[in-house]
């Protein structure tokens, strides 16, 4: 039997305030993608709404595809929508 | 200098910094609290980053736009973030470049990208005691997990 998976994300901004944590963490059995962290998160809120088509995921401080394999030991964020300038 | 900062915008020696004797084209950018938002009286504005990814995305943005524009001489970015009244300068660019026309495209790619890509979010605190976090829509790449250059990079 293998070993859980832990994958801790950070939040920013609405996705924060929402969850009222710093970080959402998801525990399974096996490695996801980008993607499939991002539908886990959204399926667990789905009072986030739009958000959820339109919020990024950054793998060690980048954008990244949606389709890469995350590792647990990266540095994961969610990225909604930004709004600086 | 291109940084992300808690400090307010030393606009002075960013102002001093620009000048270059081989730029006849000094261009700055303020962008400022304003006070209203889709008809709310914006009193003041918190912007949250997640700041060691906005720092390197802020430098992205400057290098593939000095990629682009080869001529400019001297770019320079400072996003602040934390608590803003109304009238404080949020983000300062400054674009030195021999002639205008490469430094007024240039400033716009800036301001444009940053407002798509660098991991900074507004909330507005309106006169009336409600307040809200900006998510636009239209500010976020169209392919929303995957933007073409990062991929590349």
């Amino acid at each position: 039997m293998s070993e859980a998976i832990l994958y801790t994300v950070k939040l920013f901004a609405s996705l924060k305030e929402h969850v009222g944590r710093e970080e959402w963490v998801y525990e399974g059995d096996v490695a996801l993608t980008a993607k499939e962290l991002l539908h886990a998160f959204f399926d667990q809120y789905p009072d986030l709404g739009k958000l959820r088509i339109a919020t990024r995921i950054a793998v060690n401080q980048a954008f990244c595809h949606e389709d890469l394999s995350v590792n647990p030991d990266d540095e994961l964020a969610f990225i909604p929508p930004v709004s600086g300038g | 200098m291109i940084s992300v900062t808690r400090e307010p915008i030393d606009t002075a020696t960013l102002d001093k910094n620009a000048v270059d004797p081989a730029c006849g084209a000094v261009l700055t950018f303020s962008g400022t609290v304003r006070n209203s938002h889709h008809h709310h009286l914006v009193k003041m504005l918190s912007y949250e980053a997640y700041e060691p990814m906005a720092q390197r995305e802020l430098e992205k943005v400057v290098a593939e736009c000095k990629r682009r524009w080869p001529d400019l001489r001297k770019v320079q970015v400072v996003h602040r973030f934390g608590k803003m009244d109304v009238t404080e300068s949020s983000v300062y660019i400054t674009v030195s470049s021999p002639h205008r026309g490469d430094a007024f495209v240039g400033l716009r790619y800036i301001i444009d990208n940053i407002k798509k890509d660098v991991p900074l979010w507004k909330k507005e605190f309106y006169e009336n005691g409600e307040s809200e976090w900006l998510h636009p829509e239209d500010g976020c790449s169209p392919d929303h997990l995957t933007l073409r250059e990062d991929v590349n990079v």
